[in-house]
């Protein structure tokens, strides 16, 4: 059951990972439309999931959060929110960060990764004097990419058949928002977001 | 000093690195640039050094050569400090993985000598026929020419630019990414890479 609410948004909210939501991250990571896009090769018992959670906790550069759908939309609901993915940042301690993501098929195509990662790139520049972010997807995952695009991240580079992933060599993208960038959309007179 | 040899080339082997070569690669440590190819962001004291050859290099999962000018009694296995030359040192991380990322540094003394367009084809020589890789990767760092025209000149292709990804030498800087597929090695028709 995902922890106390930590930014709130429209739609999701991001609450805390808990260590009784290893079972949910387990479901994450297991499922082929979620695990093979993030890189994942086998299989993830429910231990090296509780190891997982654990070792996000343990590491003072990383921010992760669950992707939160609440009762009734308020998150103040008696009910319990219903987590739908996963917001990572990683590596906090360096120039860009890494962002990374997932939500359940189940979930995908509503906006909610774009919500979902736009407040935890606010959260990153407001809490981290970092000079940027930075992103990878497979090419092949226009979800993924897409999100980028949303977020007015800049195409940086494409590594060419870098991974091995769902029986073929694919392309690894790459993908960079500056500082000065994300402040600039997130002005009302020339913005966008 | 380098041991055994692992690859020939019309100027230059390749041998093996030893621990008491720390203190050759400790001045790796001390250049902004090389270090950050090895995601390392300060200098090391030399203890530090004969750890990183023995928990990276000595790995398994990488790869690292010193490409030495052998004297003409140079022997196959232990060379004396007067009977060879290290001058360039390329690594290899994560050689069991889909792409290997290189890294290549040159003393600056040895930098006019051209041997690090050399140096690179006889470890890519190796690498290619030691492990099934199906491509290999390289980070370069805006300002640091001469690794960037020694990737360039084996056949690496430009494949993108992160922008200002590092702080480098006062400046945050771009980071250039390189790469080069095991077919287009192989059609270069280097020499021992068909």
């Amino acid at each position: 059951m995902p922890g106390a609410v930590f930014r709130r948004g429209d739609r999701v909210t991001l609450r805390t990972v808990e260590q009784a939501d290893a079972e949910f991250v387990q479901r994450g990571h297991n499922h082929p439309a979620v695990g093979v896009s993030l890189g994942l090769d086998r299989p993830e018992n429910e231990s090296s999931a509780a190891d997982h959670v654990d070792s996000f906790e343990d590491n003072p550069n990383v921010a992760t959060f669950l992707v939160c759908l609440e009762a009734d939309g308020e998150s103040d609901s008696e009910s319990d929110p219903t987590p739908v993915g996963k917001v990572t940042v990683k590596n906090l301690h360096h120039t860009r960060p890494e962002l990374s993501y997932w939500i359940l098929p189940e979930y995908q195509g509503e906006g909610y990764a774009t919500e979902a990662t736009e407040i935890a790139v606010d959260y990153t520049f407001e809490a981290h004097e970092i000079r940027g972010l930075q992103a990878q997807a497979f090419a092949p995952n226009e979800g993924s990419v897409g999100v980028l695009e949303n977020l007015g991240f800049t195409h940086e580079g494409t590594l060419r058949d870098a991974r091995f992933r769902d029986g073929e060599y694919v392309d690894v993208v790459w993908y960079g928002l500056l500082r000065e960038e994300w402040n600039d959309a997130a002005d009302p007179t020339g913005g966008v977001r | 000093m380098p041991g055994p040899i692992l690859e020939v080339g019309d100027d230059l082997v390749l041998r093996t690195v030893e621990r008491e070569d720390a203190a050759l690669l400790q001045r790796l440590f001390a250049d902004p640039y090389a270090r950050l190819a090895l995601h390392e962001h300060s200098h090391k004291s030399e203890a530090e050094v004969e750890e990183f050859v023995e928990e990276q290099v000595e790995d398994d999962d990488n790869a690292g050569y010193l490409a030495c000018v052998d004297g003409e009694d140079a022997p196959y296995d232990h060379p004396g400090e007067d009977e060879t030359e290290p001058v360039a040192f390329v690594y290899a991380h994560h050689v069991d993985r889909d792409r290997p990322r290189m890294m290549l540094w040159v003393p600056p003394e040895h930098r006019g000598d051209g041997h690090a367009e050399s140096a690179l084809e006889l470890a890519l020589t190796g690498l290619f026929r030691t492990y099934d890789a199906h491509t290999v990767g390289a980070e370069v760092l805006e300002g640091d020419e001469y690794t960037r025209e020694a990737f360039e000149a084996i056949g690496f292709t430009d494949e993108g630019r992160g922008r200002e990804v590092r702080f480098v030498d006062g400046e945050y800087r771009d980071a250039l990414q390189y790469g080069l597929l095991r077919e287009e090695y192989d059609e270069g028709g280097r020499e021992g890479g068909s």
